[in-house]
């Protein structure tokens, strides 16, 4: 199994700690101007989904996470389960509610996932870094109001609320960066 | 567009809008106006050193960018330190100097591997004053935008008794463990003291110092004294500034003893050795400017990106850059 040094941690990267494998949710690194650096790294546990935070030395390696990353289209769900399938080999996946976690606020259909599976269970489903989405209710928009930096919030098809700009209407189509949950832009049909 | 600085290092709330290209531009021009103002009105004069040399710090703890340049592989300064104290035996004047540095490897929210470095150097003053201009010159650069008190001046020995509740002249890997442990780091056993001791400072009590005023930390351990002189009761007479959980300047009375820095830099290169690192050859204008005779002074830098953030509110210091590295 590979491993990574610590200067390529980012969010997402798989590692396996005490036998597990976990997911780096938010990588810090700090550094006194004289002395040691570490990173400070917020890591969740992919078989519980428990949260830890871990602090290494900058410039350790941590071996990787013997799980595979595959990009599979979401089909639909049932409620209960989310059905994947990897278009490679039509095979079909399906991830439980807790493995799919906060995904599911940004999934309508067809989108390209990123399923993680270990020993061929569906672990973790990272969604697109953006995802199109429309508005299905938002308190009516003030025109021309685009400076002053004012925000409400509005539903989504899916169901995700997101904070947007006073000016955008109900209907409309938004880019939402799935990685923070924000509003990018307005899509123009 | 100013925040509170107690919230400038942290996320800023969902509707305030953070400052854009246009205004981050600008208040990088007005910090720097300030500074050229400051310094004139003191008699400092400004000089510029090279940023491409042959060799570079030894310090165990920075990675130097490697550049090819005429053929040879060089190094771009990771501070201008060692070129500003060769300048200072041949000028004998106060000197300043605002350039870029570089610092491979270095990539966060409060760092990134290139930043803007004020470094200045006062002839025959000690670092005790220097800390008195230093309040006063970041008071000039973030009084207008944030509100601060009085600004407070700690012992090292003091910010980890009161935060740490230990000694670190005396304290051993235990009690380090321990004060980890109570704030909420689990970490590996067998790590250096030095290595508890930096993660403590730097996010520990560098987090939980108040945040509506300039808090100097000074007389650190002989152990982290670096290129600062070491006194008869065994502190190094070494600053840090800290403001809004930050830390914005390092500063020091200047080792100038040529034998002692010679030490200095064989322990670094110990210590690089150890840590699987190149072993660094030291500058030889550094060595040769301490041989001649540097005079005694204190010198400091301090990270202006960190001032431009408190003093914009951006919560990144990779936002500040106009392009760039990812």
């Amino acid at each position: 199994m590979a491993s990574y040094h610590t200067n390529e941690f980012r969010a997402g990267l798989k590692l396996s700690l005490d036998g597990d494998p976990y997911a780096i949710i938010e990588n810090e690194f700090v550094k006194p101007g004289k002395g040691q650096a570490f990173n400070r790294v917020k890591l969740r546990n992919l078989k519980t989904g428990r949260v830890i935070d871990r602090t290494f030395k900058s410039g350790e390696s941590v071996e990787g996470a013997d799980v595979v990353d595959t990009d599979m289209q979401y089909l639909y769900n049932d409620g209960g389960h989310w059905h994947f399938m990897d278009p490679v080999s039509y095979e079909q996946y399906a991830a439980p509610r807790a493995v799919v976690g906060e995904a599911a606020l940004w999934l309508k259909g067809q989108e390209t996932c990123c399923v993680t599976l270990l020993d061929g269970e569906p672990l973790a489903v990272t969604p697109p870094n953006f995802v199109e989405l429309q508005i299905t209710e938002t308190d009516p928009g003030v025109r021309g109001d685009t400076a002053t930096g004012g925000v409400k919030p509005a539903t989504l098809e899916t169901g995700a609320v997101v904070k947007v700009p006073l000016f955008i209407e109900e209907g409309e189509v938004l880019r939402i960066d799935t990685r923070t949950a924000e509003y990018v832009s307005r899509v123009k049909e | 567009m100013m925040q509170d600085p107690a919230i400038a290092a942290d996320a800023a709330p969902a509707a305030s809008r953070p400052p854009g290209f246009v205004q981050i531009q600008q208040a990088r021009a007005h910090l720097y106006a300030k500074v050229r103002e400051f310094f004139k009105a003191r008699d400092v004069l400004e000089v510029e050193t090279p940023a491409i040399h042959h060799t570079t710090a030894t310090d165990p703890h920075i990675d130097s960018v490697k550049v090819t340049c005429n053929g040879r592989s060089q190094f771009l300064h990771t501070s201008p330190e060692y070129a500003m104290k060769g300048l200072l035996a041949r000028l004998g004047c106060d000197i300043y100097q605002l350039c870029r540095v570089f610092r491979d490897g270095e990539s966060g929210r409060f760092h990134d591997v290139e930043f803007t470095m004020l470094e200045w150097y006062r002839l025959h003053w000690s670092y005790r004053d220097l800390m008195q201009e230093v309040d006063a010159l970041v008071r000039q650069l973030l009084g207008e935008r944030l509100p601060l008190q009085a600004s407070r001046f700690v012992s090292y020995q003091e910010v980890f008794g009161q935060y740490c509740g230990l000694d670190p002249w005396s304290a051993g890997r235990e009690d380090y463990r321990r004060a980890c442990r109570q704030a909420g780091l689990s970490l590996p056993a067998q790590w250096s003291v030095d290595a508890y001791q930096a993660l403590l400072l730097d996010h520990v009590i560098a987090t939980r110092l108040p945040r509506d005023c300039l808090i100097f930390v000074h007389d650190f351990p002989p152990a982290q004294a670096s290129l600062a002189r070491i006194n008869d009761r065994q502190r190094a007479e070494r600053f840090e500034l800290y403001a809004g959980g930050l830390e914005l300047a390092n500063g020091y009375q200047e080792l100038v003893d040529a034998n002692e820095q010679q030490r200095r830099f064989e322990a670094d290169n110990r210590k690089r050795k150890a840590l699987g690192k190149e072993v660094l050859k030291a500058d030889p204008a550094f060595i040769e400017a301490l041989e001649r005779g540097l005079p005694d002074c204190a010198g400091v830098a301090v990270g202006m990106d960190r001032v431009l953030m408190l003093a914009t509110g951006v919560d990144d210091i990779r936002k500040l850059r106009s392009s760039g590295l990812d």
